[in-house]
């Protein structure tokens, strides 16, 4: 325990200080950060997610987010982030295959975000035209399919612009 | 300054979750001026990001006898050095970096000329740059008398006044998106201002819980948005507009039975950077009868049809185009002309005098908002043998003769060097590009041509899945 109290200080003093925090508790389990943080829901739980692991260094596992209010749960264990609705969490989750490692490489490029998970979602990476458009022609570079914007927008995360890919490849 | 319409106590502006009131804006535009466009009048450049700071610069323009000039914040350094290079400005203001000899940074991305040109008062109050990302940038030299009568004749239309609020869902550097900061702040209303775009979270929170009563997009936002307008519609939103291009009839219909279902009201509208920049709109809610129409000229302006062609007598008309700063001092005072203005769109004007577009007489097309000149991409496309290029709104053909194995870095080269996503382009093969006795292309006959080819696996797949459900 005293081994990680340093760096827990470290962390929570971090994530205090990140845009529109109100109030946040840290806790490490399983080999990764567990952050849970309120606020008014302006930025989502994957920037935090993003900006916080590319604090701690992104050699090491993603840290997991919740987003709700630290008084309201006791002990921040991993059962607090199951429980937690999608919509509230982020938890990063690699590729699985090499179409969905290169869609994740440039939602990440594009997006300008740090790391890209499969499940991450477009709406809350702040998907614009400008990297819809990227991705888009990124796919079509490497696969020859035609994805309109609408199309990879609707898909919405990584691992189901993937499974279009995969789709229109094999037909 | 009829830019600040609203009481010293009202909201202004929101950057940022903090509002500004009208009698604070003013204060901050009188002081930029102050210090930085003096009293003789300035030439001024402005990356325009949607925040606070641009407003400001922007605002502190019409306080002084200036010349401002928006570009894209996105643009890169060659296409800024060149618009640098083109008008001369002044005062450079909202970028982080200029690699130019010529000036100086005063300020964090505050840049001022070293040796100043010739200022001298200009009659042109603003500039915006029409050109897509393949060409020189084409200035629209507009006064400020035009620009004022536009924004009055949308608050007309609209209905808009001190209670409305809008948001930046467009760029500022973009006509329309301009024309909403013009509209609202002449009002007495108030603009959110915000770098997040429609298509993100952090944009719908702030249209959800900041009171914003008017929002304003192109086709490219409404196709993508409509699922999200169905599930989560802002509670304060009473206006929606349109313009930029066609929107397809049957997203037209889904979002004229949202704002119906809602209260709100949904204008259809059209305009050219040219006659900055509403020319007409009407709420279709209203007259739903008239779907596919871009409504009724606002105010002032007057329309009618040259052998198809839509021309429009406005009193925003342009002054010219202008490439230089010479340019600029050498613009009569004055209109490029008292009399009707060619737009280059075809149209019909019903017995009502609804305005209908049913097409374009010059190679333009126009997707995401953003006009394509056809012909660039075919410059563009030069070195790459017997090309010619077509296309629509929806779709943008490059025409090579023979087959080509090189066919896909071929598109998405172009795709990328036209800032446009490779699914809006494909490649033809035809037998031979069809010329006219003069030599030049007959596109009529090559989109015949295009049309009768026999169509791709893909492609059909593709269209077939479109079809509404």
């Amino acid at each position: 325990m005293t081994i990680e109290s340093a760096p827990s200080t470290d962390l929570a003093q971090f994530v205090g200080s990140l845009p529109d925090v109100a109030d946040s508790a840290v806790a490490f389990s399983h080999d990764r950060w567990i952050v849970v943080i309120r606020s008014s829901g302006a930025v989502s739980a994957v920037e935090y997610r993003n900006l916080i692991w590319e604090h701690l260094g992104t050699d090491t596992s993603a840290p997991v987010i919740v987003m709700a209010d630290p008084s309201d749960i006791g002990e921040v264990t991993m059962q607090v982030v199951e429980q937690a609705v999608a919509e509230h969490r982020s938890v990063y989750t690699a590729p699985h295959d090499e179409v969905e490692e290169y869609v994740c490489a440039v939602v990440a490029a594009a997006a300008q975000s740090v790391r890209v998970g499969v499940d991450d979602d477009l709406f809350d990476l702040g998907a614009d035209s400008l990297v819809l458009i990227e991705i888009s022609t990124a796919v079509f570079e490497r696969y020859g399919t035609q994805l309109d914007m609408q199309e990879v927008f609707e898909a919405g995360t990584p691992a189901q612009v993937a499974r279009l890919i995969k789709t229109r490849t094999a037909g | 300054m009829w830019l600040l319409g609203g009481d010293r106590e009202s909201v202004a502006v929101v950057a940022d979750g903090e509002a500004v009131t009208y009698g604070a804006l003013g204060a901050l535009v009188h002081e930029f001026a102050r210090r930085h466009l003096g009293q003789e009048g300035a030439r001024v450049l402005i990356a325009a990001e949607s925040d606070l700071r641009t407003v400001v610069a922007y605002l502190a323009s019409f306080v002084t006898p200036t010349t401002v000039i928006l570009v894209d914040p996105l643009s890169g350094p060659q296409s800024l050095t060149r618009t640098v290079d083109a008008y001369e400005p002044h005062v450079v203001v909202g970028v982080p970096s200029l690699e130019h000899t010529r000036y100086r940074e005063a300020e964090p991305g505050h840049w001022v000329r070293r040796e100043d040109g010739a200022t001298g008062t200009a009659s042109t109050k603003l500039i915006l740059l029409t050109s897509g990302s393949m060409g020189v940038p084409k200035g629209v030299a507009l006064d400020e008398p035009g620009l004022r009568a536009n924004a009055l004749g949308i608050i007309d239309r609209l209905e808009l006044d001190t209670r409305s609020r809008s948001i930046t869902s467009l760029p500022l550097h973009y006509a329309f998106g301009l024309s909403v900061l013009h509209s609202h702040l002449a009002a007495g209303g108030s603009l959110v201002v915000t770098k997040e775009r429609p298509t993100s979270r952090r944009f719908w929170n702030t249209l959800s819980t900041g009171g914003v009563t008017h929002l304003a997009g192109v086709s490219f936002m409404y196709e993508l948005l409509q699922d999200r307008f169905a599930g989560h519609w802002p509670q304060t939103l009473r206006q929606l507009s349109h313009s930029g291009g066609r929107l397809a009839p049957e997203v037209t219909r889904r979002y004229l039975d949202l704002a119906q279902r809602h209260g709100a009201q949904f204008f259809l509208m059209y305009g050219q950077t040219e006659l900055m920049t509403r020319v007409s709109a009407f709420d279709l809610t209203r007259r739903p009868d008239k779907l596919g129409s871009v409504g009724l000229p606002l105010t002032g302006i007057e329309v009618a049809c040259d052998e198809g062609e839509l021309l429009v007598r406005s009193p925003s008309v342009m002054q010219g185009y202008v490439d230089s700063a010479e340019a600029i001092r050498s613009l009569e005072d004055g209109r490029s002309g008292q009399g009707f203005h060619r737009t280059g769109d075809l149209a019909t004007i019903d017995d009502e005098g609804f305005i209908w577009i049913t097409g374009r007489l010059n190679r333009t097309v126009k997707q995401f908002g953003k006009r394509i000149s056809l012909d660039e991409i075919e410059t563009y496309l030069r070195h790459e043998g017997d090309v010619a290029v077509i296309g629509s709104d929806s779709e943008i053909v490059i025409c090579v003769t023979g087959p080509r194995s090189d066919a896909n870095e071929l598109i998405t080269r172009t795709a990328r060097a036209a800032g446009l996503p490779a699914s809006s382009m494909s490649l033809a093969s035809v037998p031979d590009i069809p010329r006219t006795n003069r030599g030049k292309v007959d596109y009529p006959a090559l989109a015949a041509l295009v049309a009768a080819r026999p169509r791709s696996a893909q492609r059909v797949a593709r269209d077939q899945r479109r079809e509404p459900a």
